[in-house]
């Protein structure tokens, strides 16, 4: 099948290439007329072009024409393009079938509406009449150029330039605009050949004193029919037509080394883990040795910050205080509202109530480029346009520092993070790793009092991201700046912070040390998302002498430690997996929970056991391996020993 | 972030599109619909000139004509570009940029200059007849052009890569592991492609078709060139009554009729189509 395929794909090419393969050795012939193969070789049918003064004259009408076309195309569509890209409103669909529709619009309707309303104000005949009818035409495959080009832009890159001091205004001449520029060029070409080509349109208005050089080629052909002339301007439009693909192809270029890198950072990424392994200890030494930067944290206050989106409440009345030089984490699950609460610290979304100062300043009603934080995308949002060097200088430049000043930071900073003489390189030469600790010295350089973190480790694989949470804690530790911290792992978050903020649903659910989470925790939700957790729901029996005697809905009785509770309230026990034990007898202890095995899973140095106490409840023990209790099979009756402090109510 | 933009904002997004929109207001939509309006008589019997249409047996027959060259036109381009699309999915990758060149190349030539090149390819003397006669294949030149095969020809030539493009963008998208996994599974190098792989393929194959059937309706240049006057389209019907007769009302009711054909036909299929995909700046 796959022949049949690629016999008929060769044949087709084939007849695809045909006329330019047939065309071109033509033109050159010395013949009068156009035959194959040609008579000897000649450039009389160039001469002649270039030397008819009609010919000549169409050709400056066709190219003053399609200049100002491609100009003004690129002048109404690109701020266009952006727009469908990134605006979102009501009626955008129709607004965006209305740019487009003259693509689809039949030609010929299009040009005896023209000629109709044209002749009624005496512009058939005027170049501006072929401008402003070929712009109908040429400026859809600018907007749809600059849409795709502008969907494909990271969005972050912006949001970073921003927060690196950038204005709206640079941000989009320093970052949006030159990583678009491809998109706005592909489609000022597109604009430009289109009006070159354009016949229909040039037939009607054109009249006897504008002719372009279609219009005046259809009228020669339709005369005579294979006047060698015109092989000889086919084949010019050949050759321009391979200038502009060279040219556009050169611009492509950055289209595909774009998908090309996605490759190959994934391949650095994984080369980077390897050398992390064995690296990270020498890395850490090399911290240690760091010349002092000049940073000193400032305290982060988050006072009553509610944030809604419609009717969606992603922040709901937070207050919180990072201490100077604090490393804080949220930690929350997807859509929990961590995201949204960097945001409005950051900048971007502006709070529905409450107030967010750094020390003493507050900070609403402050553009991101003026609030002087650092921060840390998720896939770091370098740009892709500057090498290194110019990337972490770009917050320095714009905050117009002498440029020595500049070489010598961004050298330090760049010794910091241990990528001295990295300089030159641009971000796609970089591996995952590299890239993180470039973005971190980009959002370091300058000096902020604060840095924000998005969840910076999340894209690099495990290895890696292990070695860079000990070098992120160890720069921390060194100096002295104020972190706050995003991310959905809890391991991440109890290796790296020094508190924790829990949230889920735009509430904070419980600040506190990590210790304090894990042991203490606030709520059912806390004991859950940190670590792992028996939870079973009980009234209380008895109290007497800080002993609550608990009777599971299951049936089980249970003794645990607590006060201030009644006889007849419902309360929840937690209790950790590796806090409980397990007996063949049960005996001497105070609280006994009878099970039977369900099943045991082996986990090298501990193992995970699965205990079903009755029908509805069940509880996971844990015991470090060997556990002195031998050998327990599934099936095995056992006793779960509840020591009364190792649980706790909620 | 999330949420629609409501109050304000809705105008900051709107604003940049402003220039744009009142351009097209005036300079496209307003023409468009003064001359769309010329079709409809408001003194007299307000559809006479689409009676005229229906009744005259020459104006039907153009009608009919244009259909069916567009639906043969759009056929051919189905039949040769998807293998040319699907050799190109699957090419070794080192091959993959020369191929859409290739496709490319013509793209870029005016469909003026291309018409012309067929006219000079397939002429009495051209290469075509030559090679025929050569081969003994033919002992006559054959007739060509200045008939529906040459329209057919050049046509198919113009709108292939609206086809092929269209496809390729789709088939590239579909992983090499499907069509493993439908082996594993038991099924035949046919079976996959055709329960797995050619279904996949549909949305991409579906817009090519519904763009090169739209824009082949609209056609005026090749049929004008290679038809030689004895292939007449809406579009050419259109123009001559212009310039030759001056009926308006006529040449607005073959308008109407045309523009509406190509929107009941882009209407329902608005969804499957991915104009950036075939205009887009990274397909050229």
């Amino acid at each position: 099948m796959r022949i049949g395929m690629t016999a008929v794909a060769a044949v087709t090419l084939f007849f695809i290439v045909l006329p330019i393969v047939a065309l071109i050795p033509m033109s050159f012939s010395s013949a009068s007329f156009l035959s194959f193969p040609p008579h000897g070789f000649s450039l009389r049918w160039y001469h002649a072009f270039f030397s008819s003064r009609d010919w000549m004259e169409a050709l400056a009408n066709s190219v003053k024409v399609a200049v100002a076309v491609t100009i003004l195309a690129c002048v109404l569509g690109t701020p266009a393009g952006m727009a469908l890209a990134r605006a979102s409103f009501r009626g955008k669909e129709l607004v965006r079938g209305l740019v487009l529709a003259p693509i689809i619009v039949p030609v010929m309707v299009l040009a005896i509406g023209f000629y109709y309303v044209y002749a009624q104000y005496h512009l058939v005949g005027t170049i501006l009449a072929l401008v402003l009818g070929h712009l109908v035409i040429a400026t859809p495959y600018v907007v749809l150029n600059v849409e795709a080009v502008m969907r494909t832009f990271d969005r972050r890159l912006e949001r970073a330039a921003r927060m690196l001091g950038a204005t709206a205004w640079q941000a989009f001449t320093r970052v949006v605009f030159p990583l678009i520029r491809a998109g706005v060029l592909a489609g000022a070409l597109f604009a430009l050949i289109t009006s070159l080509d354009e016949l229909v349109i040039a037939i009607f208005l054109s009249g006897t004193r504008a002719i372009t050089l279609p219009k005046l080629m259809f009228a020669s052909i339709s005369q005579d029919e294979l006047n060698p002339e015109i092989g000889a301007i086919a084949t010019l439009q050949i050759a321009m037509s391979f200038v502009l693909l060279g040219g556009s192809e050169a611009l492509r270029g950055r289209g595909f080394r774009f998908f090309a890198r996605r490759g190959d950072r994934e391949a650095a990424g994984r080369k980077d883990g390897r050398a992390g392994q064995g690296g990270s200890g020498e890395a850490l030494a090399r911290v240690g040795a760091t010349p002092g930067l000049d940073l000193h944290g400032e305290r982060l206050r988050l006072v009553n910050l509610t944030k809604q989106f419609g009717s969606v409440v992603a922040a709901d009345d937070v207050s919180l205080e990072v201490e100077a030089g604090e490393f804080l984490t949220l930690l929350g699950p997807s859509g929990s509202g961590k995201t949204t609460i960097l945001n409005l610290v950051a900048g971007f979304e502006q709070p529905s109530a409450g107030e967010i100062l750094v020390g003493d300043r507050p900070l609403t009603n402050v553009p991101p480029n003026r609030r002087n934080i650092g921060m840390v995308f998720q896939d770091y949002a370098l740009f892709p346009h500057m090498t290194v060097f110019e990337n972490v200088a770009f917050p320095l430049r714009l905050r117009r520092m002498p440029e020595p000043e500049i070489r010598r930071r961004v050298a330090e900073i760049l010794e910091v993070v241990r990528l001295t003489g990295y300089g030159h390189r641009t971000p796609r030469q970089l591996s995952g790793g590299e890239q993180q600790r470039i973005a971190l010295a980009r959002s370091l350089v300058f000096h902020p009092p604060l840095l924000l973190m998005d969840e910076p480790l999340g894209a690099l694989d495990k290895n890696l991201r292990e070695s860079m949470q000990m070098e992120l804690r160890h720069l921390h530790r060194r100096f002295g700046i104020t972190v706050l911290f995003v991310t959905h792992d809890q391991e991440e978050a109890m290796t790296m912070s020094d508190r924790i903020a829990v949230i889920s649903h735009g509430r904070l659910q419980q600040v506190g040390r990590p210790e304090e989470l894990y042991e203490s925790p606030a709520n059912e939700f806390v004991a859950n998302f940190i670590g792992e957790s028996n939870l079973l729901q009980g009234v209380v029996t008895a109290a007497a002498g800080a002993r609550l005697h608990i009777r599971t809905a299951g049936g089980s009785d249970l003794v645990v430690a607590g006060e201030g509770r009644q006889v007849g309230d419902r309360l929840l026990v937690m209790m950790r997996p590796e806090a409980l034990r397990l007996s063949l007898d049960g005996g001497g202890a105070e609280s006994v929970l009878p099970g039977v095995i369900e099943e045991v899973i082996y986990l090298g140095g501990f193992r995970r056991y699965s205990i079903r106490l009755n029908p509805q409840e069940a509880v996971t023990v844990k015991l470090s391996s060997p556990s002195g209790i031998g050998e327990l099979a599934p099936g095995t009756r056992v006793h779960v020993v509840l020591e009364p402090k190792a649980a706790r109510v909620l | 972030m999330g949420g629609r933009a409501t109050g304000p904002s809705v105008l900051r997004g709107l604003l940049p599109l402003l220039p744009l929109l009142a351009f097209l207001l005036v300079f496209f939509v307003y023409p468009v619909v003064r001359v769309l309006l010329l079709g409809f008589e408001p003194k007299g019997p307000l559809l006479v000139h689409f009676q005229e249409l229906w009744a005259v047996p020459l104006y039907r027959a153009v009608l009919l004509r244009t259909f069916r060259l567009s639906l043969i036109v759009t056929v051919l381009c189905l039949l040769l570009g998807y293998p040319v699309a699907y050799t190109i999915a699957h090419a070794p990758q080192r091959l993959t940029a020369p191929l859409i060149t290739m496709v490319l190349i013509p793209f870029w030539i005016s469909i003026l200059g291309r018409s012309f090149t067929w006219m000079v390819i397939l002429q009495r003397n051209g290469i075509v007849n030559q090679l025929l006669r050569a081969l003994g294949l033919a002992h006559e030149p054959l007739p060509l052009i200045y008939n529906p095969l040459g329209v057919y020809i050049g046509m198919t030539h113009i709108l292939l890569p609206f086809m092929i493009l269209s496809s390729y963008s789709v088939m590239r998208g579909i992983s090499v592991s499907l069509l493993r996994a439908a082996a594993t599974l038991g099924a035949t190098e046919w079976q996959a492609f055709r329960r797995v792989y050619f279904p996949l393929s549909l949305p991409g194959v579906a817009a090519g078709t519904v763009v090169v059937f739209v824009i082949g309706l609209g056609f005026f240049i090749t049929p004008a060139l290679l038809g030689g006057g004895h292939v007449t389209t809406v579009s050419l019907l259109i123009e001559a009554t212009i310039t030759q007769t001056f009926n308006w009302g006529l040449a607005s009711a073959l308008a109407f009729v045309l523009l509406l054909s190509a929107l009941l036909v882009l209407v329902p299929a608005i969804r499957i189509l991915n104009l950036d995909r075939m205009f887009g700046g990274s397909n050229r």
